[in-house]
């Protein structure tokens, strides 16, 4: 066969492991109810793809299956959010950010502001009395023992019914008992809808709808989450860095004209008009490929020499943990994902080369190490020597992206294939062609 | 010297072997000996040096001997020849001799007849019966008939099958006197109660293959009368949504007929010549404006004429014909040329890429620029799909409005193109490789003697390659 | 199910994006006027999965104004509506809303008091019935006895089965009350704490005036969506599988869609390239590449003239 290609396309689908994801099709809810609903979710076997049809047909078995399955729908969407005594959690909604509690208030002046608590600025809601396994990796304590919530965590915590947050007296028109109600974030008793919770939570402190659905998405999975810096696109920063950059890189700069000129001397003459791989005699083919390499590449190893910075959305806003990663949230150790958030209905282009290559630069320097790494030029280029995840969200469907740094430069194909002699398994597929 | 060819013939015993092991398995005649036949890497060729072993002063004397030799008598370096065709804004080689080598070297080019491989001549024979076996095109086209047979005969079946249900449902509803709680009843049975939402409706094609095998049992006549033109007229479908049955089999009739059509035209000359008639080529070899430049450019193996055939353009008149004709129209001769030309922009990277050892082509028919083969198109699949973007990032582009505006314009694709390419590349498993190219910015007046220089015209480039890859959370949690 | 939300449905317009709280209103948007929108809450009953997910419902901009100009909904400023509610809720409607939610958290407890009951007999006769029929490999049985269980308690729940019609509105403390409250046990007279999905109550149905929005801002691909819609198809966001909408031929629930569509402008260059991977895309999954857009008017058309034309392609090998 001329051309394997083709042959690639009739390849069994089920093998494809990449275009198998329940969650990428609404799912027949009925299959639900294969689940049993108060059990805890790690036990959890998801049941297989239900079945679809192709078209309607005006058979009333098919409307009856479909209304079925909106029933099914329905009831479980309807599933109520209810806390048991026994492991209730309440917390209160803080509209204006962390404060000391009211006891506290006179004891120093400096913690009415509400810096000195010591508490992340975007927090709005404490919970008095924590417990319960959430808190090992969401929420800051203060020194009154009360935990402080990101509106992420707080929204991610209603929303699966693990959390009841109040309202605070302040916003509760309380008419009764006027004292002290200004400002007052305790307890008022009353509990907030979902609905309510997306309306003080979604927007603020740079909580973007589709950040929101990446961390939920993915606590759902069981990661861990937390903010990096790059959260919060600081703006006043960029004026300063930004003048000498211009600087370096107008026009083709001393370094650059030396280059040029070594270039042109090192080859003498033959890149002008070519024939670049030389008149005459040659002695190999790695010769040939040696004196071919005139296009500069990046090289993924060579420091980004000026780190320019990051701009949203193109910048990581998301530290991502597996759950098998010991996690701490009193001292995080490095991220198994740097995560990026792009809303493709704001941002509908995709990144550019600087927007991508900033980004890149900005997380560290890894490159493919290992034994099958160093024995597979596949792998090694798949893997690449930094890399990202970009989830691009369009109205609540997320996709996720690995960009990575590939440095096919670094990568000197036909001295390998050289080097490895027989050793062919490195550089083909372990499936022999068809 | 005759020596320094043995590793060639080792490595063809050696790719051989499989070859001649497989045999029994397979039925097929063997496989050509690829290793063998693209064993040289490039069009050039390359004439070692014997190795020089310190301890042994008679290496020295056989280096010495080479050189004189090369000397005496330097080894030719052949440069194949192609012209360029206006109207296709490519590069056609006609000389059969330069198509194989070309072909065989390094993967240049695609047959005008054929997929990519020119083998038009080939199967003409095979089809005429002149030689045996079946070219890959005629597998191809053998195997998509039967499958659309099989789709239709499912489609056949689904339809049998509703209007199955449709009577039933007719016949309950007649005779049954609480109509309306019949078939909800029938259904929590099946569907709610036990939580497994089974539908009986399912059709495989293996089933659809199955009813294949016993019809022609049943009646030999209607399977006739159901081939894949009556089917569709047969069936007057007037309500389906779906457009693949019946377009699907629109599509097969007038392709067949098209597939057919030169091939009985030739069978009747055949047979009034009573098959003395000679076969011509009627295939040329064309290469891409990437490819032919850099064959000239790059190489120096080949030599390109005008479209009428009389003057050998220089890499350096070829360079500005590429550049115009990457537009569409061609541009008229212009002083200006951009950095951005498409052309100069694709063959950077084709350049780059071809530099470190990969076959590089079209990735025309996966919706991407290029692919990137290990050796070539015979040995393996192509492991890497390359998307070309260019990038403005030199403070030059953001200058004025008027050029970010111009800048934005060429650099930005949109994310659901981005996507698409992407689940293309998933589903043929191809790894794909957003490659994006630097674009400097104009050649300033007073230098302009180093537009001239090609290699220091591309040296201004850069080339940034990143890998992108469908992340699954759920796969990745451990 | 099949309750009709009083029209029009308050559409929670939340930092640039549309989301809707009500489950009846959910159920109505799909069925009466196939918009689907996209599930992007978490399930409480089963948190740990994507594949099912729970209210809110967010809207695409295309859906929200569809609705808009249907007259079917309406677009509030949530943020605005929640502030100024909130401040003007009454004591009486505060009191009021706090007795209605005690009593669905006591009914609730007991529910589930009443079926953990139900579970324990149901396990304790399973093992029973196991012990006497084989004594043998007890241990053993006792798992698969529990795992039975499991099973069972998904068939009749009546947890569900309860706070299926359970929203604030077809469900008051009086009717919550009168069901018999068989099992009263110590445990099962303690209130469950309750999260309530809407806001309504204890905040008014009918926004104000000064709360409503305008038309939400749509893509150029709106005639396309609209035009789509009209002929029946449902459209949920594509970018996923490539392509700006994904076209079903019924509710999603139940077919597999048929095409993967994109909007292209009147006079827009398109890229060859583009319709190779579109059309490559579409046929690899057994769906047609559907590109289409609006045709620039005529002034002597009427404004009222569907003017979108749409082409399928599809991949025909080589």
């Amino acid at each position: 066969m001329a051309d394997t290609d083709e042959a690639a396309i009739h390849l069994p689908r089920d093998s494809a492991p990449m275009d198998t994801d329940l969650s990428d099709e609404t799912q027949d809810f009925r299959m639900l109810n294969n689940i049993s609903f108060l059990t805890d979710g790690s036990q959890l076997t998801l049941p297989k793809r239900g079945e679809k049809d192709f078209e309607p047909n005006p058979t009333l078995y098919q409307a009856d299956i479909l209304s079925a399955s909106r029933q099914a729908m329905h009831n479980a969407l309807s599933y109520p959010r209810l806390h048991h005594p026994r492991n209730q959690i309440v917390g209160v909604y803080a509209p204006d950010g962390p404060a000391p509690p009211p006891s506290a208030a006179g004891e120093d002046t400096q913690l009415k502001s509400g810096a000195g608590v010591g508490i992340h600025p975007d927090s709005c809601v404490y919970v008095p009395i924590p417990r319960g396994q959430f808190f090992k990796t969401m929420g800051q304590a203060d020194r009154w023992n009360r935990t402080w919530l990101l509106p992420e965590e707080a929204l991610y915590l209603l929303e699966r019914g693990s959390l009841d947050i109040r309202w605070p007296r302040s916003m509760t028109g309380s008419d009764e008992e006027e004292e002290g109600s200004e400002g007052s974030i305790e307890d008022s008793g009353i509990p907030m809808s979902l609905q309510a919770a997306y309306a003080c939570f979604i927007g603020r402190g740079g909580l973007a709808v589709e950040r929101f659905t990446v961390y939920s998405g993915l606590k759902r999975l069981g990661y861990t989450l937390i903010r990096a810096p790059g959260w919060t696109d600081e703006e006043e920063a960029e004026a300063e860095e930004e003048a000498p950059e211009g600087l370096i890189s107008r026009g083709p700069g001393l370094a650059g004209i030396l280059g040029q000129f070594l270039q042109w001397f090192q080859s003498p003459i033959t890149t002008a008009a070519g024939p670049v791989a030389g008149v005459g005699i040659h002695r190999s083919y790695n010769d040939i490929y040696r004196k071919l390499a005139i296009i500069p590449w990046h090289n993924p190893v060579a420091d980004p020499s000026p780190p320019s910075r990051t701009h949203a959305p193109y910048c990581v806003v998301f530290h991502v943990y597996k759950p098998s990663t010991p996690f701490r949230k009193t001292s995080p150790p490095a991220p198994d994902f740097r995560i990026a958030v792009v809303n493709a209905r704001t941002n509908t282009t995709i990144p550019t080369m600087s927007q991508i290559g900033s980004l890149l630069d900005s997380t560290p320097f890894d490159p493919p190490k290992g034994e099958k790494m160093e024995r597979m030029l596949y792998l090694r280029l798949r893997q690449g020597y930094r890399s990202i995840i970009l989830a691009v969200v369009d109205q609540g469907v997320v996709s996720y992206l690995r960009v990575a740094d590939a440095g096919f430069g670094k990568e000197k194909l036909y001295a390998a294939k050289a080097q490895a002699g027989n050793k062919r398994s490195g550089f083909t597929r372990p499936k022999p062609k068809g | 010297m005759a020596s320094q060819s043995s590793p060639v013939p080792v490595a063809a015993t050696e790719a051989a072997s499989p070859a001649t092991k497989n045999n029994p398995r397979r039925p097929r005649p063997p496989r050509p000996n690829y290793r063998h036949i693209h064993r040289f890497p490039l069009p050039v060729s390359v004439h070692p040096l014997p190795p020089l072993i310190p301890h042994n002063p008679l290496s020295l004397v056989s280096v010495l001997l080479s050189y004189l030799t090369y000397f005496i008598a330097p080894p030719h370096q052949e440069i194949y020849s192609a012209y360029f065709d206006w109207d296709t804004s490519s590069v056609h080689v006609t000389d059969e001799k330069a198509i194989r080598a070309l072909w065989q070297m390094g993967f240049f080019g695609k047959g005008s007849l054929s997929r990519s491989e020119p083998s038009w001549l080939e199967r003409e024979k095979k089809r005429r019966g002149l030689l045996g076996g079946v070219t890959s095109e005629e597998v191809t086209r053998q195997r998509r008939s039967e499958r659309r047979e099989l789709k239709l005969e499912r489609a056949r079946m689904e339809k049998l099958a509703i209007e199955e249900r449709l009577k039933a449902e007719a016949v309950a509803r007649d005779s049954s006197d609480t109509p309306a709680e019949q078939p909800p009843l029938s259904l929590s049975d099946s569907g709610v109660t036990d939580g497994v939402a089974s539908t009986t409706e399912k059709f495989s094609l293996r089933k659809a293959r199955e009813a294949r095998l016993l019809g022609p049992q049943q009646s030999v006549v209607q399977d006739e009368g159901n081939g894949p033109g009556s089917q569709s007229k047969g069936s007057p479908s007037g309500k389906t949504v779906r457009f693949s049955p019946v377009v699907e089999a629109k599509e097969f009739a007038s392709d067949s007929t098209v597939l057919h059509l030169p091939g009985s035209t030739i069978h009747g000359q055949a047979a009034d010549d009573g098959g003395e008639a000679i076969l011509q080529n009627e295939e040329h070899l064309q290469l891409s404006n990437e490819e032919a430049f850099f064959l000239v450019y790059g190489l120096g193996a080949l030599q390109i004429y005008d479209t009428k055939r009389n003057k050998i353009l220089p890499s350096t008149s070829l360079l500005p014909l590429f550049r115009r004709h990457s537009y569409f129209p061609p541009r008229d001769i212009s002083p200006e040329f951009q950095t951005d030309d498409p052309f100069m922009v694709s063959y950077v990277v084709y350049h780059h890429f071809r530099s470190l050892g990969w076959v590089v082509r079209s990735g025309v028919k996966f919706g991407v620029d290029y692919l990137l083969y290990n050796r070539g198109p015979v040995f393996s699949h192509a492991e890497f799909a390359i998307v070309v973007i260019p990038s403005y990032d030199d403070p030059y582009w953001s200058e004025t409005e008027e050029r970010k505006a111009y800048c934005a314009s060429k650099q930005t694709r949109s994310w659901w193109w981005f996507h698409c390419v992407n689940r293309v590349q998933a589903q043929v498993r191809k790894s794909l490789v957003v490659c994006y190219v630097n674009i400097p910015p104009p050649v300033p007046a007073n230098e302009h003697t180093t537009s001239e220089d090609i290699g220091a015209l591309l040296g201004r480039y850069n080339v940034r390659e990143t890998l992108i890859r469908r992340w699954v959370p759920n796969r990745t949690r451990d | 199910m099949n309750l009709e939300p009083s029209l029009p449905i308050p559409i929670s317009y939340i930092a640039g994006n549309y989301f809707v709280f009500s489950i009846d209103a959910v159920t109505y948007l799909r069925r009466e006027h196939h918009i689907c929108g996209v599930l992007m809450g978490t399930l409480p009953q089963c948190p740990q999965q994507n594949v099912f997910l729970g209210l809110p419902l967010e809207l695409m901009p295309e859906e929200a104004r569809l609705l808009v100009e249907k007259g079917v909904a309406c677009i509030v400023d949530e943020i605005k509506a929640q502030k100024h509610g909130m401040k003007a809720l009454m004591a009486e409607d505060r009191k009021k809303y706090l007795h209605e939610l005690e009593s669905q958290g006591l009914q609730a407890m007991r529910l589930q008091h009443s079926r953990k009951e139900q579970q324990k007999e149901m396990a304790l006769k399973k093992i029973e019935d196991k012990k006497l029929a084989k004594a043998k490999k007890m241990a053993e049985k006792q798992a698969t006895a529990e795992t039975q269980v499991s099973a069972e308690e998904t068939q009749a729940d009546p947890m569900i089965d309860l706070f299926a019609d359970s929203q604030p509105s077809s469900s008051t403390p009086a009717q919550l009350a009168s069901r018999p409250a068989s099992i009263a046990s110590s445990s099962a007279n303690v209130t469950m704490g309750v999260t309530p999905a809407t806001a309504h109550p204890p905040l008014p149905l009918k926004p104000a005036d000064d709360q409503l929005l305008p038309l939400p801002e749509v893509p150029s691909s709106y005639p396309l969506f609209s035009h789509l819609h009209a002929e029946g198809y449902f459209l949920s966001p594509g970018l996923r599988f490539g392509c700006q909408y994904v076209a079903y031929p019924g509710d999603p629930l139940r077919f597999h869609s048929h095409f993967v569509v994109v909007s292209y402008e009147w006079d827009e260059e398109m890229d060859l390239m583009d319709l190779i991977s579109g059309g490559r895309l579409g046929t690899g999954v057994k769906k047609g590449f559907l590109v289409g857009g609006a045709e620039k008017k005529h002034k002597d058309i009427g404004e009222q003239k569907d003017t979108v034309r749409t082409f399928s392609l599809e991949w025909a090998g080589m």
